[in-house]
């Protein structure tokens, strides 16, 4: 990161962080996306695997919320944080 | 029956919890609510049992009320909105160069508060019991059934919206917000709450998100990075023994299951304010009166996280206060017809409950105690480099919108949205979330009196 980031970035401030817009909208997009498609695939693919109907149920949320939670890890890779920390 | 794999679940989900917990304490921007229900909601969900999510959420207690005090000593940035009261004592404490004192003297007394709390809590609600007969009587009051818990709700909730910042918008929305949430359930026709609960726990986000991508609060602009500024610490030893003085010790051994018991119906932050000013009055000198004050702060967000679930859990089954309506509000919603907390107690032994709770407390110390001594500094620097708001926010966001579909489908969403845009304004003008959670618990009750007249 660099010691002295371009001062033209035009960031907000939610809840304490510091946010760029554009990048926020992304990994939501990305986060949500993931998640709903895993949401969504998730009976089909269950119910192939020969998962018993009750369980299908609850297992499609916890399979959501993992394809969420990738999508979460993959945003880190190539979203940066908007902060310089000094002392380090 | 706590079988052998319920008790090694728990384990195993008591670590993972501690973990976790520790990166999103020391990260800012998290609010409580927001990160530990819709998680403890989602492990509920997927069908795990419920003493186990109980496990998981102890051990997040235990490590995010410890680690979020972190940023506050190193940096003066809050982990989350119980280090908010932290933070004037620990800029005063960093402007001496006293940053590591604070650090670690924070950290012990969380350990200290969490399990002296804990004991206690346990002790009190195996004699409270008996109450929870009494508490769940219902009476017939003007044609309405009540519950007799509902009073210490409504007692609590009325002290709340009295002690808000804007007192009399909050009274105001109290029965606003009853006919709101009750109209919402005639149009989704059946009793929803989960999306009524997220909708309120994400509602200060949206707001701030809505008006800062319209342009519509300029004074949220902000140019360049944020810059944090790291204190450096020398090393600390691990002997918890030498970071507190025996004032400060008896301080938080008075203090911690004081608040934990006045959790049950009285807000947590709230407390966290009034007995750290209280002390504070105690000391002349204001660097002693701020290190005195932090210390036993840090304890008080464990005592009174732990025992504002733990007492209407245990003893009544029914949330009566601002951390059972709010952080612990999954553990009282029927999930699949079954009411977690009326399942925990009904199923499990007290020794059996007693058991997981206390060894969930000491898995998640041995974790969050030597990793947070010894490398609080390095954690916090590379959760600093490494984590960006942007993914955490559209992660808890996702989690919602996810969590909301699988509760009432589109309506859930739509339901969501609605609830975070009437919370999030109405937390923006002075009214504390937790009235909102309080009374989101109460409506059909209240709601029932509005309807005689």
């Amino acid at each position: 990161m660099k010691r002295d980031p371009d001062d033209s970035v035009e960031l907000i401030e939610i809840y304490g962080e510091y946010v760029k817009p554009a990048d926020l909208l992304v990994s939501l997009a990305e986060t949500l996306v993931l998640g709903a498609l895993a949401y969504f695939i998730a009976p089909y693919l269950l119910k192939t695997l020969g998962v018993p109907k009750d369980t299908i149920a609850s297992l499609t949320i916890t399979l959501g919320l993992i394809g969420a939670s990738i999508g979460f890890f993959v945003t880190l890779a190539f979203i940066k944080p908007k902060r310089v920390v000094e002392g380090g | 029956m706590l079988g052998l794999e319920t008790l090694l679940l728990a384990v195993v989900l008591a670590i993972l919890s501690a973990l976790i917990y520790i990166i999103i304490g020391i990260l800012p921007g998290t609010d409580e609510t927001a990160t530990m229900a819709p998680i403890a909601l989602a492990l509920l969900m997927i069908g795990l049992d419920p003493l186990v999510v109980l496990a998981w959420f102890i051990a997040s207690i235990v490590a995010f009320k410890t680690a979020d005090s972190i940023p506050v000593a190193l940096a003066g940035i809050p982990g989350g909105v119980m280090a908010v009261p932290q933070v004037p004592d620990a800029v005063e404490a960093k402007r001496v160069g006293k940053a590591d004192v604070i650090l670690r003297k924070g950290v012990t007394s969380s350990m200290v508060a969490s399990f002296v709390s804990l004991i206690l809590v346990l002790i009190l609600a195996f004699y409270l019991k008996p109450l929870g007969d009494f508490l769940n009587t219902r009476d017939l009051i003007a044609g309405v059934s009540v519950p007799r818990w509902f009073w210490l709700l409504l007692g609590g909730l009325l002290i709340l919206a009295i002690t808000s910042r804007n007192k009399w918008l909050a009274l105001l929305t109290i029965p606003s917000f009853v006919v709101l949430i009750q109209g919402l359930r005639l149009a989704y026709e059946k009793t929803v709450f989960v999306s009524f609960f997220l909708g309120i726990t994400i509602g200060p986000l949206v707001i701030e998100l809505l008006e800062a991508l319209s342009g519509y609060a300029r004074d949220k602009m902000r140019r360049g990075f944020m810059t944090v500024k790291l204190e450096p610490i020398s090393d600390i030893p691990l002997n918890p023994l030498r970071h507190l003085t025996r004032e400060e010790l008896s301080h938080v051994l008075i203090w911690s299951p004081i608040t934990s018991v006045l959790a049950m119906v009285m807000s947590p932050v709230g407390l966290t304010i009034l007995i750290g000013d209280l002390i504070k009055g105690l000391k002349r000198a204001p660097v002693e009166a701020s290190i005195l004050a932090y210390t036993v702060r840090d304890g008080i967000k464990n005592a009174t996280y732990i025992g504002g679930l733990l007492i209407p859990l245990i003893v009544i089954g029914a949330p009566t206060g601002p951390m059972s309506a709010g952080p612990g509000a999954p553990f009282f919603t029927e999930i699949k017809g079954v009411i977690p907390a009326k399942y925990i107690t009904t199923h499990y032994s007290y020794i059996e409950l007693s058991l997981v709770l206390l060894l969930s407390t000491l898995i998640a110390a041995l974790i969050v105690y030597p990793i947070l001594i010894r490398y609080s500094r390095k954690l916090t620097l590379i959760v600093f480099k490494r984590v960006p708001a942007e993914s955490l926010y559209g992660l808890f966001i996702t989690i919602v919108i996810l969590l909301a579909y699988y509760d009432a489908g589109l309506r859930g969403i739509l339901g969501v949205i609605t609830v975070s845009i009437v919370s999030g304004i109405l937390w923006r003008n002075g009214v504390s979330l937790g009235v909102l959670f309080m009374t989101l618990v109460a409506a059909p009750i209240i709601f029932a009196f509005i309807k005689q007249f």
